[in-house]
């Protein structure tokens, strides 16, 4: 009996020096309160599941999927905001930033995603599957979303995809603190088609030859050794064939910027050093102090309403509610200042946000040009460096927004060929608009002539296109083509019209960074910062992007985006001249006023000290 | 509740001129017959709008009287019908309307009190019972029947009409530097909004006792 009872308690304490695993639940699932980092001396597993050893003849790549999958649910890991655009069951949320599809041949640039926001389109409205969608921008993906969707329908995909493997999540984008991480790398991977082998070639501690790109059309891995090699640096294996990565939980500013980049044109290059950092980072804060999530990944992006319109998503994001501007800010969270406003009437905070006064460059008369890192492949470093101008993007343009405050904004002149139909307009491949259109569009002529960006357009080669396109498949709907706002179609006697559409409207995309520090936000000297007749906030002058050479000067006032009547912002902002002698005028009123009061009531206290005083 | 309190408080005020009117004509010709009614109409628009032998100064006087009230219909109609009966703030031209007709309004206020307030000032006809009380305090007797008796029979301010133009004139302080002290860079958002409050509730006692003032001038008229 004694023996026993030994024998249970022996087993008790064995089960509870387990691992803890509650049903459904990794060991890295939780989180048991303790604030360090868990020491990542980890064994490295390849899609297959089999253990990465140093001593290996032919290393594989590793495979984050099963490296860190042992201890991290993958499959709850893949639903959060950076790796589910794919899925159309997600709340969209506010409109962010799209990829842009550009072809400077056929004059396009679309923007895409796969969240449908208004007045994007999905990839799967243009014929994108995930490998050409690979192909396009995988250089600024971590991994997951379309990289994990199989393509039955691309040939490249049929044929290549087997050897190149799935694009799966790269953990180590965002927790790798290790400053040998390179993203640039990664992406170097990413363009020669290496997907299963991005994480390995960026991690630091290994390096990747060859490219499946490089690889013949009829290649067969079963028959042909695929020429691609790894190999890692046996110093980092111990004798257990572990390897230390310096994981952390809350990655450093440094690895959002990768993506999440934004440059000036106007300060580019030799002038970068002079831009300011938003001042959250310079005051020691980082991205993710904000910008949090849980294990789900669900990042909270900040803004005013998002945890009702990610609710049904996630139920514990309530707490996004309490992580934007607003809410940090005035409750003090994180030491952050709570402001006065001085002298800021009331009706500015039901009609501006936050970033209105706070956000993006100080406006000018003329709007300047952003490049941002997913859009223009920003931080390639390696052969794959490329230059891009196009897609110009105008910021910080103010524009009200789906919640109806006036906020700044990126923005974009979309340029599309098309289909209208029942008017719904459907953009058409660049390769449908080159097969169709060789001559019209010149295309085989090799030229170098800019205009603004644009290998130019003239409208009459856009009438030869849509005629071309209205041969083929006219079924299909109108032939259309979309630039600068406009919508330019055939008419009934065959000439070229240009006419407002919806789908020729601007795409534009709140922003929020880089943040100012009050002393120089908008209206920190004066009310005429903004209210005045020339000034940038109503009056910038946002100029339409297009590649037609006789609309390149055109402009759009600031005021024509914020749903304002001109006329009124200009009435309105010259009353302030007036404003000084409003108050002068107002107070001189008040003294007057006061100064009677003073004297009658002196008067009255006169009288009745007289009366009081009186004696018979 | 503001919107609330104004509908009440705007109701009371007319329903209580109106059964003052009834209860206690002005004249005794008045009635409420719709020739007598349109007789007092006429009467009343030929003491405002018809030329008179006046002296230069009344005729400034009346003048700033009337854009003084032209004013205070603008400011109160634009003012009060955005927040009592759209339930929302005023904006748009609305809000220039006011700024401007406030800035004139104060400016047509400050001058009236200036040419008014000696005529409006408390005397000791104003106060029988007051002075009754005084006398059995003070066992002075006054000598100012002769006065109380004129000013029975002269076209002078009554209590009334005395009271009501001095509150106007204690009410227009803040309804006034409520508005001016929020264009300074002074108060923060707190105050900004308590400033915000301080303005609509003074400007509801304003238009208030603004509106009995104006009946009992009206009444002072017809029944000199």
């Amino acid at each position: 009996m004694r023996k026993g009872l030994i024998v249970i308690a022996i087993c008790c304490l064995l089960v509870s020096a387990l691992p803890v695993h509650t049903a459904g639940k990794l060991l890295g699932d939780g989180d048991d309160g303790n604030r360090t980092n868990p020491v990542h001396l980890i064994p490295l597993y390849d899609r297959d599941g089999i253990k990465i050893k140093a001593g290996d003849d032919k290393p594989q790549p590793f495979s984050l999927r099963q490296t860190c999958g042992k201890c991290h649910t993958y499959k709850t890991i893949s639903g959060g905001w950076h790796f589910n655009s794919a899925d159309p069951n997600v709340p969209a949320g506010r409109p962010g930033e799209p990829w842009v599809l550009v072809d400077f041949e056929t004059r396009i640039q679309i923007p895409i995603s796969g969240r449908g926001w208004p007045r994007t389109f999905r990839p799967a409205e243009l014929g994108i599957t995930s490998w050409p969608f690979l192909k396009h921008f995988s250089t600024h993906l971590p991994g997951g979303d379309y990289g994990e969707i199989p393509d039955t329908e691309d040939m490249q995909a049929i044929l290549k995809g087997q050897v190149a493997g799935r694009y799966e999540i790269n953990c180590l984008t965002c927790h790798n603190a290790d400053r040998s991480q390179d993203q640039s790398d990664a992406a170097l991977q990413a363009v020669r088609q290496n997907y299963k082998w991005v994480p390995t070639g960026s991690c630091g501690f290994a390096e990747v030859k060859g490219a499946v790109a490089s690889l013949p059309e009829i290649f067969d891995p079963e028959f042909d050794e695929v020429p691609i090699t790894v190999s890692y640096d046996k110093s980092r294996f111990n004798q257990a064939d572990e390897v230390f990565i310096d994981i952390v939980r809350r990655p450093p500013a440094n690895r959002c910027y990768f993506c999440h980049s934004t440059q000036d044109t106007a300060r580019a290059g030799q002038l970068e050093w002079t831009r300011d950092e938003d001042v959250h980072l310079a005051a020691g804060l980082t991205c993710v102090d904000c910008h949090r999530h849980g294990l789900n990944h669900n990042i909270t992006r900040g803004y005013e309403g998002e945890a009702w319109q990610t609710e049904c998503q996630d139920s514990t994001n309530g707490s996004a509610a309490t992580l934007s501007c607003k809410d940090c800010h005035m409750t003090g969270r994180l030491g952050a200042p709570v402001p006065k406003h001085p002298g800021i009437p009331l009706v500015h905070f039901e009609k501006l946000t936050c970033t209105a006064c706070h956000s993006g460059n100080w406006p000018e008369n003329k709007t300047g040009l952003v490049k941002t890192a997913r859009i223009h492949k920003l931080g390639l470093h390696d052969i794959h460096h490329v230059d891009l101008e196009l897609p110009h993007i105008a910021s910080p343009v103010f524009v009200k927004g789906q919640d109806g405050k006036i906020a700044p904004h990126k923005l974009l002149w979309p340029a599309f060929w098309g289909r209208m139909k029942d008017k719904t307009v459907t953009p058409l491949m660049p390769a449908v608009v080159r097969e169709a259109a060789v001559d019209a569009l010149e295309l085989d002529v090799e030229s170098t002539e800019t205009v603004n960006g644009w290998r130019p357009l003239k409208p009459e080669q856009i009438l030869q296109v849509l005629k071309l396109l209205t041969e083929q498949q006219a079924e299909q709907g109108e032939a259309i083509y979309i630039c600068g706002g406009k919508l330019y179609r055939i008419t009934e006697e065959g000439k070229l019209e240009a006419s407002e559409h919806e789908a020729a409207r601007p795409y534009s995309w709140a922003i929020a960074h880089d943040v100012r520090p009050a002393a120089q936000s908008l209206g920190v000297r004066r009310c005429e910062d903004c209210h005045s007749t020339d000034g940038p906030f109503f009056f910038g002058e946002v100029a339409v992007d297009s590649p037609i050479v006789s609309e390149q000067d055109s402009i759009k006032k600031m005021v024509e985006f914020q749903d304002i009547d001109a006329v009124y912002a200009w009435v309105f902002a010259f009353s302030f001249v007036f404003r000084p002698w409003l108050k002068v005028v107002a107070l001189g009123s008040c003294g007057l006023l006061g100064v009677i009061l003073l004297l009658y009531g002196l008067k009255a206290l006169a009288c009745v000290v007289k009366v009081l005083a009186v004696e018979k | 509740m503001f919107r609330m309190i104004s509908i009440i408080g705007f109701v009371v005020t007319f329903v209580g001129i109106a059964v003052c009117c009834i209860a206690f004509p002005c004249c005794k010709e008045c009635g409420a017959r719709p020739g007598q009614i349109l007789r007092r109409l006429v009467r009343l628009c030929t003491l405002l709008l018809l030329e008179q032998k006046l002296s230069l100064l009344c005729v400034f006087k009346k003048l700033v009287y009337l854009i003084a009230l032209l004013c205070f219909v603008i400011l109160a109609v634009n003012g009060f019908f955005a927040v009592v009966v759209l339930e929302r703030s005023i904006s748009g031209y609305w809000i220039m309307l006011q700024t401007t007709a406030g800035g004139v309004f104060a400016v047509c206020v400050a001058i009236l009190t200036v040419m008014w307030a000696r005529r409006h000032r408390f005397n000791k006809s104003d106060w029988p019972g007051l002075r009754r009380i005084l006398e059995r305090i003070t066992l002075v007797k006054s000598a100012d029947e002769e006065l109380l008796n004129r000013n029975q029979v002269d076209a002078v301010p009554g209590l009334g009409q005395k009271i009501t133009f001095w509150l106007i004139v204690v009410l227009a302080l803040p309804l006034i530097l409520s508005m001016v002290s929020s264009m300074f860079p002074l108060f923060g958002t707190y105050w900004q909004e308590l400033l915000l409050e301080v303005h609509r509730y003074s400007a509801l006692l304003f238009a208030l006792v603004a509106i009995v003032h104006i009946y009992l001038v009206i009444r002072t008229q017809m029944s000199s």
